[in-house]
C-alpha cells in the first residue's frame, strides 16, 4: 500500500513538474512559431504608378481637379524606397506666391478609408518660379500577407488643397499600387 | 474532466455573448442621453453621420449629462479597438476635455499618452493605415490640448523621456513611429520656448512669417508658454492670411483687420452696412441626405433619420457646418463671403457671424459654431406639416431676411400597422373613429381614435397596400386540456394487470371576439373623392377574432402490467412417488390501455365589425 502511494505521489509530482515545464515554454513556444512563421512569410515592396484619375468618374472626383493647370506643377512619389511617406515637389509657376495647405493633405484608400498626411517638417508658401520639396507622413502600407497583397491593383487618391493665385484649389493624383515580391529579403 | 471543462466554457462563451446589450440602430442622441452608459456612446459613435456634439456637456442639444470614468473607459476602448473613426474620436475627445476639471482632464491625457506609447511602440503604425491614423488623432490631442492642461507630470514626462531615448537609438523605431516621435518631442521643446535648438523669438517669428510658414507659426500660437509671445505668433499668422487673401479690400486695411481679428478672432461683416444682396448653399461642400422619418405609431414619436446615394440603409442625420456651405453676396464686399470660424483660425476674410443667421425649420437648430443640427425626440403630430412637403426644406434667414433654402430629399418609412384589438382574449376589437387625410399627393395621413386615444400614422402612397388600421376581435381564448387517465395497476404474479381509464375530454375553444364598427370620414381636400375612397378601403378594416384552439384531449391510461407467471413445482412423498405440489401458473396478461379523450372543438371566429365610409368633400 505504501508503495502504491509512493507511486502515485511521484507520478502526481512528475506531471506537475511537465505540467509546469510545458506551460513556461509556451510563451517560448509561440515565439517560435511566430518566428517561423514570419520568417516564412514573403516580404513585399510597393510601386505606385501615377494614373489618370478623371477616367473613373466617381464622385469623389467633385471638386478635385484632376488635371493640373498652367499654374502649378508637382512632382510624386509615393513610397519612394520604401520609406512609409509621400515625396511631393511643388513648382509654382505663378507670379503670387503658392500656399500649399499642408494641414489638409489626405490619401484615400480604394476602400474609402481616408487617412491625412503632413509634411514631416513645416513648410511656408512657394515664391513664384521657385520649388518646393515635402516629405509627407504617416504613410503606413502592410509589408506582408494577405493584407499586401489586397492592395495590389487599387487606388490611391492623394488630394492636395492648395491657394493658387488666392484662391482655393484641390488638386488630386491618382496612383494604382502594385504589390511586388521583395526577392532582396527572402 | 475535459467534456465538463468544455461545456463550462461553451456556457460561458454563450452567457458572454447572450448577454452582451445589444442596441436598436439607429441610436438617436436623444436615445443615447436616455441609455447613460459608455457602451452606448461607442456604439452611437460608431454610426455614419455621428455628431461629436453629444461629447460636449455644455452643448445646445442632446449630450451625455456627466462624463464619467465608464465614459472615458469605452471611448478610450472604442478608439482602441477601432469602432470609432479617429478624426470623430478627436472632435469628441476635445470636446470632453474643453469641459472637464484640471484633474479629470490630466488622468485622461495620461490615460491617452499611455495609449499614444503603446501605438507609437508598436509595429502596427507601420503597416496598419488606421493604427498610423489613432496615433495621429491621439498625438493632434495632445499638440492641440489648452495651454492650461497637460498629464500629470509623473506620468507623461517619463513617457516623453522613454521616447527621446528611443529616438536616439538607430532603427529602434519604424519610419513612422520616428516621424511622428520627432514631430511631437519638437513641438514639446517649445513649451519650455525653444525651436530646433534656439530660443523663440520675435525676430524668428518674422522670418517664418516671411517664409509664409503659418505651420510653425501655428505651434508657436498654440504652445508657447509666453502669453505674449504667443499673441506675437497669432499676430504673424493673420499677417500671412492677409497676404494670402483674395479679399482686396482686406489686404488694403491690413492693419485694422489684423487688429480686429487678433482682439475677435474673426473679421465679422457689419450687415447695416453691407446688406445681403443673395444667398446660397454650395452642394460641393456639404453632405447631401435625405430625410427619411421613422414613426413610433404607439409612442407617437418621430426619429429623423438621413440616407444617401452612396449610403441607402438610413442612419442618424449629420451635423451640418455652415462655414464653407453657406455663401452670401453683400453689397460693397467683392467676393463671397460665408460663415465665421473659431477664433483658433485668425481667418480675416470677412464674415457672416453666427448670431447673424436663423433657421426657420422648427426640427433644426443653430450651434455657436455656425452647425446646424437636427432635432431629437420629436413627437408624431410635430412632423405632420412636414407631410404636406415635397422636401425637407430648411429656410435661412440672414440678418433677418429670408435668403436661402436648403432643400433634402423627405420620405415617411412604412409605419406599423395601427391595429387595435380587445384586451381580453375573445372580447370585441374597440369602434374606431379613423379620419383619412391627403397632405400632398404621394401622402395619406390616418387618425385613428378609439375612446381612450388618437393614433395617427402617415403613409406614403406606395405603400397603403401593406398598411392597414384596423379593430381586430381579440382571439378567442383556448380550451382546456383533458385530464390524463390512470394507469392500470402491475398484476401481482400469476394476476392481469389492470385496465387504464380513459383521458378526459378536452373543453371547446372560446369564440373569437367581434371587430368593432369603424366608421372613417375620408377628407377629399382637393383630390378626387372617389379616387381617394378607392385608395384607403382596403385600408381601414374591422376583423373577427379567431376562435381560441380547443384543447387536446387527455391521454388515456397505460394498462397495467401483467403478473409474471410460476412454474410446477413437485415432491417426493414417503413412498418415493413424485407428487405434483404446485400446479405453477402462467403470465398474467398486461391491462388495456384507456382511449384517449375528445379533443375540444376550436372556438367560431368572430364577426367583423361594420365599416362605414362617409367622403367630406
Amino acid at each position: 500500500m505504501w508503495r502504491f502511494e509512493k507511486d502515485v505521489r511521484l507520478r502526481g509530482k512528475f506531471v506537475e513538474v511537465a505540467t509546469e515545464t510545458m506551460r513556461r515554454s509556451f510563451p517560448l513556444a509561440q515565439l517560435a512559431a511566430l518566428f517561423v512563421l514570419t520568417s516564412c512569410a514573403t516580404p513585399y515592396v510597393y510601386r505606385f504608378d501615377q494614373i489618370d484619375g478623371s477616367a473613373a468618374g466617381d464622385s469623389a472626383v467633385a471638386g478635385c481637379q484632376m488635371h493640373e493647370d498652367t499654374d502649378m506643377h508637382a512632382e510624386l512619389r509615393v513610397d519612394p524606397a520604401g520609406e512609409h511617406a509621400v515625396s511631393i515637389e511643388v513648382t509654382n509657376q505663378t507670379d503670387q506666391v503658392l500656399q500649399v495647405q499642408w494641414t489638409k493633405l489626405t490619401m484615400t484608400r480604394a476602400d474609402g478609408l481616408v487617412t491625412t498626411l503632413h509634411p514631416d517638417a513645416d513648410l511656408g508658401w512657394i515664391e513664384p518660379g521657385q520649388k518646393q520639396l515635402a516629405r509627407l507622413i504617416p504613410l503606413a502600407l502592410p509589408a506582408s500577407g494577405n493584407a499586401a497583397l489586397t492592395l495590389d491593383g487599387q487606388r490611391f487618391r492623394l488630394t492636395v488643397p492648395m491657394l493658387v493665385r488666392r484662391e482655393r484649389r484641390t488638386y488630386c493624383y491618382d496612383f494604382l499600387a502594385h504589390v511586388l515580391e521583395n526577392k532582396e529579403h527572402r | 474532466m475535459r467534456p465538463f471543462r468544455l461545456i463550462l466554457v461553451g456556457w460561458f462563451c454563450w452567457l458572454a455573448t447572450g448577454c452582451a446589450t445589444q442596441y436598436v440602430l439607429p441610436m438617436t442622441s436623444s436615445e443615447l442621453v436616455d441609455l447613460g452608459v459608455g457602451k452606448a456612446l461607442v456604439v452611437y459613435l460608431g454610426q455614419p453621420d455621428a455628431s461629436p456634439s453629444v461629447c460636449d456637456t455644455k452643448s445646445k442639444g442632446p449630450h451625455v449629462n456627466e462624463f464619467t470614468s465608464d465614459f472615458q473607459d469605452a471611448l478610450v476602448k472604442g478608439f482602441v479597438d477601432g469602432k470609432i473613426q479617429p478624426a470623430l474620436w478627436e472632435r469628441c475627445v476635445k470636446r470632453v476635455l474643453r469641459n472637464l476639471p484640471e484633474d479629470r482632464a490630466a488622468a485622461f491625457y495620461d490615460q491617452l499618452m499611455r495609449e499614444h506609447r503603446k501605438l507609437i511602440r508598436g509595429s502596427a503604425i507601420e503597416e496598419d493605415p488606421k493604427a498610423a491614423e489613432r496615433l495621429v488623432a491621439l498625438q493632434n490631442l495632445y499638440l492641440d490640448r489648452r495651454r492650461d492642461q497637460n498629464g500629470h507630470p509623473e506620468v507623461v514626462g517619463p513617457l516623453f523621456e522613454e521616447l527621446r531615448k528611443t529616438l536616439g537609438k538607430a532603427d529602434a523605431l519604424g519610419p513612422v513611429a520616428r516621424d511622428m516621435g520627432r514631430e511631437l518631442l519638437a513641438t514639446l521643446d517649445i513649451e519650455k520656448g525653444r525651436w530646433q535648438d534656439q530660443d523663440v523669438s520675435v525676430a524668428m517669428m518674422d522670418e517664418l512669417a516671411a517664409a509664409g510658414n503659418t505651420m510653425t507659426l501655428e505651434r508657436f500660437a498654440k504652445r508657447l508658454p509666453d502669453p505674449a509671445l504667443s499673441a506675437e505668433a497669432s499676430r504673424r499668422i493673420i499677417r500671412v492670411h492677409i497676404a494670402l487673401s483674395p479679399f482686396s479690400e482686406v489686404r488694403d486695411a491690413a492693419q485694422p483687420v489684423e487688429e480686429r481679428v487678433l482682439a475677435e478672432g474673426k473679421n465679422r461683416i457689419s450687415l447695416a452696412q453691407h446688406p445681403l444682396v443673395r444667398a446660397w448653399f454650395d452642394p460641393n461642400n456639404m453632405p447631401m441626405r435625405s430625410v427619411v422619418v421613422r414613426q413610433d405609431v404607439w409612442r407617437q414619436t418621430v426619429k429623423l433619420l438621413g440616407s444617401s446615394a452612396a449610403r441607402p440603409t438610413p442612419s442618424v442625420l449629420p451635423e451640418l457646418p455652415f462655414r464653407g456651405a453657406l455663401w452670401a453676396e453683400l453689397k460693397s464686399i467683392s467676393r463671397p463671403v460665408s460663415v465665421c470660424v473659431g477664433r483658433k483660425n485668425f481667418d480675416p476674410s470677412p464674415c457672416l457671424d453666427v448670431s447673424d443667421i436663423a433657421l426657420d425649420n422648427p426640427f433644426t437648430y443653430l450651434d455657436r459654431s455656425a452647425t446646424f443640427h437636427f432635432q431629437d425626440g420629436v413627437s408624431l403630430a410635430s412632423v405632420v406639416p412636414l407631410a404636406a412637403a415635397n422636401d425637407f426644406s430648411l429656410p435661412v434667414r440672414i440678418a433677418g431676411v429670408a435668403a436661402t433654402t436648403l432643400n433634402w430629399g423627405l420620405s415617411f418609412e412604412r409605419p406599423e400597422d395601427l391595429q387595435f384589438s380587445g384586451a381580453q382574449a375573445g372580447s370585441d376589437g374597440p369602434d374606431l373613429e379613423v379620419h383619412v387625410e391627403r397632405p400632398h399627393p404621394s401622402r395619406f395621413i390616418f387618425y385613428a381614435t378609439r375612446p381612450s386615444a388618437t393614433y395617427l400614422a402617415i403613409v406614403e402612397s406606395p405603400d397603403l397596400g401593406q398598411f392597414r388600421v384596423a379593430s381586430v376581435g381579440a382571439r378567442g381564448y383556448s380550451g382546456t386540456d383533458g385530464s390524463p387517465g390512470m394507469n392500470g395497476s402491475d398484476g401481482a404474479q400469476c394476476q392481469d394487470g389492470g385496465d387504464g381509464s380513459d383521458g378526459g375530454s378536452a373543453g371547446n375553444g372560446g369564440p373569437g371576439g367581434d371587430g368593432g364598427d369603424v366608421h372613417v370620414r375620408v377628407f377629399c381636400g382637393q383630390y378626387d373623392c372617389n379616387d381617394m375612397l378607392a385608395s384607403v378601403r382596403g385600408v381601414v378594416v374591422s376583423l373577427g377574432g379567431a376562435g381560441g384552439p380547443g384543447g387536446r384531449g387527455g391521454v388515456g391510461g397505460r394498462g397495467g402490467n401483467g403478473g409474471s407467471g410460476r412454474s410446477p413445482s413437485t415432491s417426493t412423498d414417503a413412498q418415493g412417488n413424485t407428487v405434483q405440489t404446485d400446479a405453477g401458473c402462467s403470465a398474467g396478461s398486461s391491462g388495456r390501455s384507456g382511449n384517449n379523450g375528445a379533443d375540444g372543438y376550436d372556438g367560431p371566429n368572430g364577426s367583423p365589425g361594420r365599416v362605414t365610409f362617409e367622403v367630406v368633400p
